[in-house]
Order: structure tokens, then C-alpha cells, then sequence
């Protein structure tokens, strides 16, 4: 029989439980201590950094972009626009992998590759010239510039159709008796059978000389007119990107209540013809790069003198390649550069 | 005379009883609740995993996607836990039911977490620790491997 007395013996099982319970306590912890590092887990960010990897992406898209931009209107030869672009995007490509690398990652961009040639349709004067076949208000107002225009193998037949527009001695206002059918408007055309025309014409306000009139003529005659207000004496309207001094135009692009796109050139299949009317009711620049080497029997070869309509070859679209890495990320894709394509 | 002292050692069994009773009692419901508690948090543990594991197959695809021709190289490289409370598990993709299945060995727990990609995933599979989401451009799609 076990002595009562002895005060060694006594105590095992409340020692045991005890010791079995520290166990559960730690065991316990360590779920807690896991619990809470899945909390962590949970509350991070986009830790891997894709967001860099797109936004880096989209900023050399749009730098190359401005070097194509530059190149097709300050260089006249094929060699000459490419050593351009070449140079730009290498000096590009070193200051934002100087960039980069203070936060530990990499960057690159390779040279130009896979460029496509088309031609680009300007006038440029520093006083701004008429929409007419030799740029003077004396000129022929209604004209065409190009005709043929297509894709050659491209998305788009296009890009970059901008009107740097003037609003003294400029486009007039219909105050000035003018009727619908004479303000400026740009046409387009298809060459093919059934011929339809796409239009947009461009005017200001009678009243209100800040409002400016964007109005869009569908092939089937459905029309849609946007009123932008702009204070600025000089404005640019891009129909390509579909916006007024920078607003978006409903004329110029997708109307959500009737589900009608009304941008450029819609409903018109290509090869189409590109026109002025009433080109002597607007003043300023233009510009527009298109995919092939349309026909012209209007347009000089070269800038001349003074405001004279052109064209020349351009570079239409090219291809980067581009390389970004970090630590959770080895990111490297071909970037197709065409400044201006529309849905780009 | 003979029956003196029983009381004492009745009282002393009791006691002994009761006391076992009572420590076993403690001892099983403390194991059944870390045991609850455990299965609970891997369950919470792989479907944060999973949820981290499907924005990477996402950021993969948006990467693959921005990419104008066809071949990008994309590779998304994070470190998981090794272990979910203690015990190793499984990341699977499920191109069939477009679901990411995380399985732990022990405890037994399955998450599904799905995911809809533009870019097709592939059926791959690795152990939780460093993970690899790669575009694989031979077969256009996109994988899972250990690093």
C-alpha cells in the first residue's frame, strides 16, 4: 500500500497534465504564430511587380513613339529617320536603365527592328497655311489629297490624322452665311463599288467664339455633332484618337446610347480616298501617316517654301524589344510602336 | 479494528479517479481544439496562398497580353511558406475546371481557388516554397514550377 506520507510521491498526474497541457500551449502557439503570418501573407501588395513591368512598358511605347514622331518630320531619307530613331531610343534605353537600377532592377530597350514603311501627308509653316492644294486661301478649296489608302499588312490604314487648327483668320464661324455643306470637312472615300463617304466638318460657334463644332457624317447619313469649349487661340483636333484640344468627342468616336462608332473613317473599307472641302475656311497644320504610298496628283514630294501640302515616306510602325527584370520579375516582349493608331 | 483505514485509502482512489478524469478531459479537449484550430488555419493559410498564387497567374497574363508579338519571355518569381502550420502542401492548376487546387498532407485540407486567365494555363503542379509562374512559349501557356 503506498504511504500516504510521503510527500515525494504525491503529484504525479497533476505533473503529467500539467506537462501535457504546456505541450498543447506551445503547440497552440505555434498555430497563433502561423495565423498571424497568414494575415501578413494576405495584407501584402502586388509584391512581384507587374504594375512597374506595364507602366515601364507604356512609357517606352510612348517615348519611342516621339522619336518616330520626330523623325518622320525632321528627316527627309529613309537612313536619316532610322538613325534617328536609333539614336533617341539607345540614349532612351541608358538613362532609363541608369534609372532602374537604383532600385535594383534592370531595363532595356533594344534598337528598332521590323520597320514598316508608309508616308506621311503634312503641311507645317510656322504661320499656319489654308487647307487648299498650294496652301493659300487662293487655292483650290475643295481637293484631294491622297487616294488608295490601306492597310499594306497593318492594323490600321491611318494613324496620327491630326489638325492643328487656328481660330483667328481661321475657321469661320456660321455667322458668315456659310451653309452646312460649306465649312471645312475632311472626306473620306472608298475606291471600290458601292462607293460610300464617311465626313467631318469642323466650324465655330456663331455666338460663342470658345465653341467649337465637331460634326460626323456616317455613310448612311446618320449624324453626330460634339461641342467642345476652346479658349486656347490654337487647338489640335485628332481624329485618329478622337478628341478636341484633348477632350474626347463623342463625334469622333463611340456613342454609348445608340452603340454607333462614329470615328475615323467608319463604315469606309479600304483602299479609300482622303479629301478637303471648303479647305480656304480653316488655317493652321496638318499632318497624317498612312500605311501605304498612296497615289497624289496634289501633293508636293518635299516640303517647300512656305505652306506647302506634301508627302514623303515615313516610318509607319516598328518594333522594340523590351527587357525589364527585378527580383520577382524577368519580363521581355516585343513592343510595336505606331504613334497615333487608333484602339493603340 | 480490522476495517480502519479503508476510508483512507477509498477517499485516496476517489480522489485519484476524479483527478484522472478530470486531466484527461483537459488534455483531450485541449488536443481536439489545437487540432480544430490547426485545420482551421491551414485552410486560411492555403487559400491566401492560392489567392496570392492566382494574381500571379493574372500579372502573368496581363504581361503576356501587353506583349505585341508572340513570344514574350515572363517569368514571376515569390516566396511562399515552405510549411502551412507545420505541414507540407501541394499547389496544382486546373486547367478543366479553371480552378488553382492547394492539398496539405497534414491535416488533410483541400482549397480550391478559381481563376479565369486569358492566356490558358497549363495542368502543372509544384510543393509550396518558391514559386515560379513561367509563360511557356512553345505551348503558349502558362505554368507553375519549383525554383
Amino acid at each position: 500500500m503506498a504511504d500516504l506520507t510521503d510527500g515525494d510521491g504525491r503529484g504525479q498526474i497533476i505533473l503529467i497534465a500539467a506537462f501535457a497541457l504546456a505541450v498543447t500551449f506551445i503547440a497552440l502557439a505555434l498555430i497563433v504564430n502561423s495565423a498571424i503570418f497568414t494575415e501578413n501573407l494576405a495584407s501584402r501588395g502586388e509584391t512581384a511587380g507587374g504594375d512597374g513591368a506595364l507602366a515601364a512598358r507604356a512609357m517606352v511605347e510612348d517615348s519611342v513613339g516621339t522619336s518616330v514622331r520626330s523623325a518622320n518630320r525632321y528627316n527627309t531619307t529613309t537612313g536619316d529617320r532610322r538613325d534617328a530613331i536609333e539614336r533617341s531610343t539607345g540614349r532612351l534605353s541608358r538613362q532609363i536603365e541608369r534609372q532602374q537600377v537604383t532600385t535594383g532592377g534592370l531595363l532595356n530597350v533594344s534598337t528598332p527592328h521590323n520597320y514598316h514603311t508608309g508616308s506621311r501627308v503634312a503641311m507645317n509653316d510656322s504661320g499656319g497655311g489654308y487647307f487648299t492644294t498650294d496652301g493659300l486661301s487662293s487655292g483650290t478649296a475643295d481637293w484631294q489629297l491622297v487616294s488608295r489608302v490601306e492597310e499594306n499588312g497593318q492594323p490600321h490604314a491611318t494613324r496620327a490624322f491630326e489638325l492643328d487648327v487656328r481660330k483667328g483668320g481661321g475657321i469661320l464661324s456660321s455667322t458668315d452665311g456659310l451653309a452646312f455643306s460649306n465649312r471645312f470637312a475632311v472626306v473620306i472615300n472608298n475606291t471600290g463599288s458601292p462607293s460610300r463617304t464617311w465626313r467631318v466638318a469642323l466650324w465655330r460657334d456663331a455666338t460663342d467664339a470658345e465653341e467649337i463644332h465637331v460634326r460626323t457624317e456616317l455613310p448612311g447619313g446618320t449624324t453626330k455633332e460634339c461641342v467642345k469649349t476652346v479658349p486656347a487661340e490654337e487647338f489640335t483636333v485628332s481624329l485618329t484618337d478622337g478628341t478636341v484640344a484633348s477632350q474626347p468627342c463623342t463625334a469622333l468616336g463611340y456613342d454609348q446610347s445608340s452603340e454607333t462608332y462614329y470615328g475615323y473613317g467608319a463604315g469606309i473599307s479600304t483602299p479609300y480616298n482622303v479629301s478637303f472641302e471648303n479647305g480656304d475656311t480653316v488655317r493652321g497644320n496638318y499632318s497624317f501617316v498612312v500605311a501605304n504610298s498612296p497615289d497624289t496628283a496634289t501633293l508636293a514630294a518635299s516640303p517647300g517654301p512656305g505652306p506647302t501640302p506634301y508627302m514623303t515616306d515615313a516610318v509607319y510602325a516598328t518594333d522594340v524589344e523590351f527587357t525589364y527584370v527585378n527580383a520577382n520579375i524577368n519580363y521581355t516582349a516585343d513592343v510595336r510602336v505606331a504613334p497615333g493608331e487608333p484602339d493603340a | 479494528m480490522r476495517n480502519r483505514a479503508v476510508s483512507t485509502t477509498i477517499s485516496y482512489t476517489l480522489t485519484l479517479t476524479i483527478a484522472t478524469l478530470l486531466v484527461t478531459g483537459l488534455v483531450v479537449a485541449g488536443g481536439n481544439f489545437v487540432s480544430d484550430r490547426q485545420t482551421e488555419v491551414v485552410r486560411e493559410e492555403l487559400s491566401v496562398i492560392g489567392q496570392q498564387v492566382a494574381s500571379d497567374l493574372a500579372q502573368a497574363d496581363r504581361l503576356v497580353r501587353a506583349a505585341d508579338r508572340s513570344d514574350p519571355t515572363v517569368t514571376i518569381t515569390r516566396a511562399y511558406p515552405e510549411r502551412v502550420a507545420g505541414g507540407n502542401y501541394r499547389i496544382s492548376l486546373d486547367p478543366t475546371d479553371d480552378n488553382i487546387v492547394l492539398e496539405s498532407t497534414d491535416p488533410a485540407v483541400t482549397v480550391t481557388v478559381s481563376i479565369v486567365t486569358v492566356t490558358p494555363y497549363g495542368d502543372s503542379s509544384v510543393d509550396g516554397g518558391r514559386v515560379r509562374v513561367i509563360y511557356d512559349d512553345g505551348s503558349s501557356q502558362l505554368e507553375v514550377q519549383n525554383d
